[in-house]
């Protein structure tokens, strides 16, 4: 079952200070650079994906790129600037946490060993 | 001969299964939790990409969605959308949500929420029933869309009910046996059988289709109106937003990311997931579906769009029949057993706890008698006429209701200002406000769909009662969960730098 064993707080949580200076406002906004162009980037993903919706851009039914709907190709083109997305973060972001984050891994060896 | 070849497909799919899952409940440790929900946190690259592909992207993938492509043309297409983005998230917010299982021991998503929020007894019981109802109707179009499959490949000769129950049979045993290690090995092999299937099923259309241009220009001149958007922007923001958030959200695909055995595995996992959930699943789907519309094919009278595949290979490939029939069983059972796995672990985690103190031998046991109850409540639910809906608007409504895990999630991975009586509060009210949208009991006031709805209600009570009151957890939960991650992740990690220099300055 889950087991959970905190440790006394060492910094000045023990008052009511919960204006985090490090964790994105509102649990939501980042705030560092990298952070908020990726925010924006998924954003405009967003908002580009919407353009058609609202007959702006790419909502048509003529052939366009690959003999394809208009439509279609515009869409799947959008949806592919999400996976690039995701290409970007797993090697600025993603390998990063990797490299940090040894000491869980190391948690996990230390458990089979002791199994 | 083609449903005596389908039969023994299935019979002899069905011993490759039950093998498996005897091989996994050899391997078992029957009385712990943490084995049987998660097989023991040791999910590799291949694993956990196979599992988080074969579970999500279930019958709801191979049936509901080119029908609804078929049925509806581009105003499906923002499915395409979550498709790529949930994985990122997966990215973004997962890595947080491992960590802290693998330093708590989590299991739930229960366990986290209410292990941060001052190990709140009723965050938890809510969550679990949260949890439970996320996957009731989520796992019922499993088996209605495996039996409506059977029911009309074999032209009838299987009929709905009797495919209703041997679906229900199979996933319930090895479930019943092999745990989650079972379900992971399956879904490995399953997810690759059905994404395979769904490629091949593409091509063959292309090819019925008269080829790539003439196939799609025959589609638009047939039904021009299916390939430009029609308006309803809300319904369309919608789904865009209650699938892309709710795809984590949903506790089988929650428990997957406690499941990773590195670091490693998890982001390249969700990378490597993205593109295949993409391109694979509904790259294909939308082909199938908008180039059936140029066909010289038209679903026979009283059959709903869900049974598009099937009926395309009933009518141009029926000999493919035995191997639809299997592939649409891995693509239902994959999801299901996740997902009965995953009931089973908040009913034992989250429910039982809060009724009863049970010594985990006994709770092992209990936990066998839930999958039966909630198997044959599925089974009920799927001789209903409510369960015979079409499987996109179930799916919808399942996924919507994971939507009022989120805010609560980003407060206790990322806010310290979150308080436990507005997490409770907006868990309860966006849910009922949900519920109460989706039957109808409730007025929609327009827009946008009843999860919207929903997660502004759970916006207002989250961020309203939070900020009204400086009431945040325990000190040392914040420190648990936020400042002592905070080093371990990039983005906090440069924040703390900034932060530090600004004071510094």
């Amino acid at each position: 079952m889950t087991t959970m064993s905190l440790a006394t707080p060492t910094n000045d949580q023990s008052v009511q200070s919960t204006d985090s200076a490090y964790g994105p406002a509102l649990g939501i906004f980042p705030r560092t650079p990298m952070g908020r162009f990726f925010f924006l980037w998924g954003t405009l993903n967003v908002v580009l994906a919407l353009l058609p919706v609202y007959n702006i851009l790419g909502n048509s039914a003529d052939v366009g790129l690959m003999s394809m709907p208009i439509t279609v190709v515009y869409c799947y083109g959008v949806f592919s600037l999400n996976c690039i997305l995701g290409v970007a973060y797993y090697l600025t972001r993603g390998r990063a946490w990797v490299a940090m984050c040894g000491e869980f891994a190391q948690k996990d060896s230390s458990k089979g060993e002791a199994q | 001969m083609i449903t005596a070849l389908t039969l023994l497909g299935i019979g002899l799919y069905l011993v490759l299964m039950f093998y498996i899952a005897y091989r996994a409940y050899q391997m078992n440790k029957h009385d712990d939790p943490e084995d049987w929900f998660l097989m023991g946190r040791s999910a590799n690259t291949a694993m956990l990409v196979g599992t988080m592909f074969a579970t999500w992207f279930s019958t709801f993938a191979f049936l509901g969605g080119p029908g609804f492509f078929y049925k509806n043309g581009v105003n499906w297409l923002l499915f395409g959308f979550f498709n790529a983005m949930g994985p990122i998230l997966v990215m973004v917010i997962g890595p947080r949500i491992w960590a802290l299982g693998k330093k708590f021991d989590f299991i739930t998503p229960a366990d986290l929420l209410s292990a941060y929020y001052n190990n709140s007894r009723r965050i938890r019981v809510l969550t679990g029933l949260i949890c439970i109802a996320v996957l009731f109707p989520y796992s019922a179009i499993q088996i209605t869309g495996i039996a409506t499959a059977l029911n009309s490949i074999s032209g009838g000769l299987i009929a709905f009910n009797v495919g209703v129950l041997l679906i229900a049979v199979c996933v319930g045993v090895y479930s019943f046996v092999g745990g989650s290690r079972a379900v992971v090995w399956t879904d490995v092999i399953q997810g690759f059988a059905f994404a395979a299937l769904l490629i091949v099923t593409m091509l063959l259309v292309i090819r019925w289709s008269g080829g790539w241009e003439q196939g799609w220009a025959a589609a638009t001149q047939t039904k021009p109106e299916h390939f430009a958007f029609e308006g309803g922007a809300g319904r369309y923001i919608t789904v865009m937003t209650l699938f892309t958030f709710g795809w984590i959200l949903t506790p089988h695909l929650w428990q997957r990311l406690y499941m990773a055995d590195s670091p490693q595995t998890l982001v390249k996992g969700a990378a490597i997931t993205s593109f295949l959930a993409l391109f694979v699943v509904t790259f294909t789907g939308a082909v199938i579906g908008m180039m059936a519309l140029g066909m010289d094919f038209a679903l026979p009278e009283g059959i709903t769009s869900d049974a598009l595949v099937p009926e395309l290979y009933a009518q141009f490939l029926p000999a493919m029949g035995a191997v639809l029939v299997i592939a649409v069983f891995a693509a239902g059972m994959s999801t299901l057993d996740s997902q009965l796995i995953s009931a089973t672990s908040s009913f034992i985690q989250d429910l039982l706890p809060s009724v009863a103190s049970v010594e985990p031998r006994k709770a092992m046991q209990l936990a066998r008698v839930f999958e039966i109850a909630f198997v044959l409540a599925l089974v009920a639910f799927a001789f209903s006429p409510s369960g015979r809906q079409l499987i996109a608007p179930l799916a919808s409504i399942g996924v919507g209701m994971a939507l009022t895990l989120l805010l609560p999630l980003l407060g206790a991975l990322f806010w310290a200002r979150a308080s436990e009586p507005a997490v409770f509060w907006a868990m309860l009210l966006s849910w009922g406000v949900m519920i109460a949208m989706q039957f109808n009991l409730l007025p929609n006031p327009g827009i946008v769909g009843p999860p919207l709805w929903g997660l502004l209600v759970s916006a207002i009570a989250f961020f309203g009662i939070s900020l009204a009151k400086d009431d945040p957890v325990d000190a040392e939960r914040r420190q648990a969960f936020q400042d002592d991650m905070a080093p371990q992740f990039p983005e906090t990690a440069e924040a703390q730098v900034q932060a530090a220099q600004a004071a510094n300055a």
